[in-house]
């Protein structure tokens, strides 16, 4: 009975892999239909074989059916061997295979040439076979061994690397299916040592179903040493762990210490509990550490880059980098140009166009999703469906096989390219893992050649401050300014060194709708300015893809505290601006001082609430609160960084709220850009003209909707 | 006071660095550097009761040296920040991010 219950067990876990293929391409369907037969065997034989003793005409139909299932999924591995990765119609050879399926139902199930009768007692099995019982199964077997050898030979020819290591799998899968169905099914009753073991035939959809998921799943090629890792791991779960707890199960089963649901429950428990332990810990021993450490090495190298050495030595040196980290035969980095275009700008002597504006390649860069793009994602991901055939002309155009994209929304400010490897190698996993690892690096680098322009200018401007606050101040003037008749909004965002963490930054979301951010990235200079342009672009693509503005932020969160230097942390405020409803949502992450003065108070009001600055913990989400502030005609908000209350005088006094909320009312009737030049000079005028941190402010002054627009 | 110190000593199984004067963005890099040295390495205290002010420049490097800390499985405290350090640590949100002593000699064995 054990047996079976593997079985069945092998069928649930076959259906669960083929149901999670959600492709749409070429030999789906013919999966689909292998995988469920196989499953549809699995059920059947199993519960035919346990019928046997005391219902055996029913079990005879069950386990006639479990053939014809057999068969069907042979003939639909076959279909899919001819076919893969393709989706050419090939009528008639359907129709054929169709043909073929229709006589194997018909002769196996409603005739008595493959099983005439069947009974079991207790654990000996007895079946009385049709006179054409050994040709009707060599033949089935006969299919399923001629798609394996199909997918094989197919695997011997095809070009794409990455559809010649989904058919060895496939193949692979298969022969397992074949090879173990016939010595179980076929052969095993017809011996008295292994007579027992026959419930456990129909278990091999198992090996074929899994093999054939990958194949639909993976896009990417494999490298030898991270499969027999990935298997190592494996083994030592099943050695460590699988097998005692299988066996201790099986004891207390056979005991009748435990109800076979008690005895899979015990198991599943106990295998999701231990299995965790047992596969970091092979992870551990087996060498997931040392890529990371690498990925490490490789941000580390990325960010030690000295900008101030002009685009083309930086490049240079990334170039350097990168063909050391990845063996790649080439490295070329694409930017965006004036026009619009993306340009190849290094290697130097090869400026060349190589997509133009509203080209369909540059439409399709900018509609992914994904900033690291492998070719052999392109060729065998259904997700790229839609834009392969501009993809594949891009990287056919760059001889390419791998491309990072720099990002804002959906600009491309830049790109990587990454010719083939010098080892002939494809890029994998493992490489993928660490470009998106690498991605927020990359990207100031993106951004530096796209603001820094060529060797020519650096000599006018100076070294480092000049070079990056060129990129602040591109970035700080790239921006969606709240023009609407409703609002009046100024900001100020001034650093010490001409270069710094501040941040104001806004979006249009719709006509009476904007997002806006306003705070500080900790750190000071250069670093600070590259968290500051990274956070900025990341905070314009997360809103693309997230409406919850809880998990907005929290997204924002998490990407500084994963992706940013360690130390890195982000005090401010994330804003909604509703102004058809008079109203401003906000999220308060640390901002030190956010002011509300409605034109019926004497005063200001402090508004800004509690608030947990990000970078801190992980998961920021359970601390977040949103919070709406009702704005009257006639209100304004003034929002400053800690540059400003920080601010200290010098007797080592701080500028404090007292004095900023004396600024906004004695500049009731300024406008909002008086009120925050006002605030300016009164800081930066306490601490004797110097002020030591990066300074932001914001007032945002609220007239109403104009009556003609109010609904 | 314009100018920061930092002295480093050696008390039991801590490395400590008593930190005198303002934190901020022109005078955090020594008191970086001299983290950077050690977080990570040794159990850290850090003596804040001197430090006259504090900005987000010195939350900063506190910050880094507690993940530091943390990854390395090293012991980190503040010890008996100022009254302007407390309420710079508490601005984050996450005080308890910052473990606390109130004097050197309650510096854990």
């Amino acid at each position: 009975m054990g047996l079976t219950l593997f079985t069945y067990l092998a069928a649930a876990f076959a259906a669960v892999a083929a149901l999670g293929v959600k492709g749409r391409g070429g030999g789906v369907r013919a999966f689909r239909i292998a995988a469920f037969s196989g499953v549809a065997y699995a059920v059947l034989l199993a519960t035919g074989y346990l019928l046997s003793e005391d219902y055996r005409a029913a079990a005879l139909v069950l386990v006639r059916l479990a053939a014809a299932g057999a068969v069907t999924s042979y003939l639909a591995f076959f279909r899919l061997a001819v076919g893969y990765p393709y989706a050419k119609r090939l009528v008639a050879l359907d129709v054929a295979l169709a043909a073929v399926a229709g006589a194997a139902l018909w002769a196996l199930v409603f005739t008595d040439a493959y099983l005439v009768d069947l009974k079991r007692f207790g654990y000996d099995f007895v079946r009385f076979e049709g006179s054409y019982h050994a040709a009707l199964s060599i033949a089935g077997a006969g299919i399923g061994a001629a798609a394996a050898v199909t997918m094989a030979a197919r695997a011997a020819v095809v070009s794409s690397r990455v559809y010649r290591q989904h058919l060895a799998v496939m193949a692979l899968g298969l022969a397992g299916s074949v090879a173990w169905g016939y010595a179980l099914a076929i052969v095993a009753p017809t011996s008295t040592f292994l007579m027992g073991a026959y419930p456990l035939s129909a278990a091999n959809a198992l090996f074929s179903v899994l093999a054939a998921s990958y194949a639909f799943s993976a896009t990417r090629v494999f490298q030898a040493r991270a499969a027999v890792k990935a298997v190592a791991a494996w083994a030592v779960i099943l050695l460590a762990f699988g097998l005692p707890l299988g066996a201790a199960v099986g004891m207390a089963f056979l005991l009748r210490g435990a109800a076979p649901a008690t005895a899979v429950l015990l198991a599943a428990v106990g295998f999701a509990a231990a299995g965790h332990w047992a596969e970091s810990f092979a992870k551990g021993r087996l060498g997931s550490g040392h890529d990371e450490a690498s990925r490490e090495d490789l941000e580390a190298a990325i960010a030690h880059l000295d900008l101030s050495t002009g685009r083309e030595s930086v490049l240079g040196e990334l170039s350097g980098i990168m063909g050391d980290a990845f063996g790649c035969s080439w490295f070329a980095t694409l930017s965006e140009d004036d026009s619009g275009g993306l340009r190849r700008i290094y290697p130097e002597d090869d400026d060349a166009l190589v997509a133009a504006p509203g080209s369909p390649a540059l439409e399709a860069l900018a509609a992914l999703e994904r900033r690291v793009v492998f070719k052999t994602d392109v060729v065998a991901d259904e997700a790229f469906a839609e834009q392969k055939p501009a993809l594949l002309a891009f990287f056919e155009a760059l001889g390419a096989e791998a491309v990072v994209l720099a990002k804002e929304g959906r600009r491309v400010v830049g790109a990587f390219a990454f010719g083939p490897k010098r080892s002939g190698a494809d890029y994998d996993a493992l490489d993928y893992a660490a470009f998106d690892a690498v991605h927020g690096k990359l990207f100031v680098v993106a951004y530096y050649a796209r603001h820094v322009a060529r060797e020519s200018l650096l000599e006018t401007v100076e070294q480092e401050i000049g070079l990056a606050d060129q990129i602040v101040r591109s970035i700080q003037q790239h921006i969606d300014p709240i023009a609407h008749p409703g609002v009046s909004v100024s900001f100020r965002c001034e650093s010490p060194r001409g270069l710094g963490g501040d941040l104001f930054d806004s979006v249009r979301i719709s006509e009476h709708r904007w997002f806006f951010v306003v705070g500080d990235i900790s750190g000071k200079g250069l670093n600070a300015s590259m968290s500051m342009v990274i956070l900025k672009s990341m905070i314009r693509t997360l809103l693309k893809e997230e409406k919850d503005f809880v998990k907005l932020v929290s997204r924002t969160n998490a990407f500084i505290k994963e992706r940013l230097p360690r130390g890195t942390f982000f005090s401010g405020l994330f804003g909604f601006l509703a102004l058809d409803k008079g109203s401003v949502y906000f999220i308060n992450c640390g901002i030190p001082a956010m002011f509300f003065r409605s034109p019926g108070l004497d005063s200001a009001v402090e508004a800004q609430g509690d608030g947990k600055m990000l970078g801190f913990v992980k998961n920021v989400e359970p601390f977040l609160k949103t919070r709406k502030l009702a704005l009257p005609p006639g209100s304004r908000l003034l929002i400053c960084t800690d540059g400003i209350v920080e601010a200290e005088s010098v007797r080592g006094e701080r500028y404090g709220k007292e004095r900023l909320a004396r600024i906004l009312g004695e500049n009731k009737g300024s406008s909002a850009a008086e009120t925050v030049d006002a605030v300016v000079k009164s800081a930066s005028a306490f601490a004797g003209g110097r002020l030591d941190d990066d300074i932001t402010v914001v007032a945002i002054d609220y007239e109403g909707l104009p009556k003609e627009k109010k609904r | 006071m314009t100018g920061i110190s930092v002295e480093v000593v050696e008390r039991g199984a801590w490395t400590v660095l008593t930190v005198h004067g303002p934190i901020n963005s022109y005078t955090h890099n020594e008191l970086q550097e001299k983290t950077m040295r050690h977080a990570g390495r040794v159990d850290m205290a850090v003596d804040l009761s001197g430090v006259s002010s504090m900005t987000s420049a010195g939350i900063g490097v506190l910050l880094a040296a507690v993940e530091d800390a943390a990854a390395a499985g090293k012991r980190f405290v503040v010890v008996a920040p100022s009254e302007v350090a407390r309420l710079a640590i508490e601005s984050t949100g996450f005080s308890d991010h910052f473990p606390t002593v109130p004097s050197l000699k309650e510096l854990p064995a």
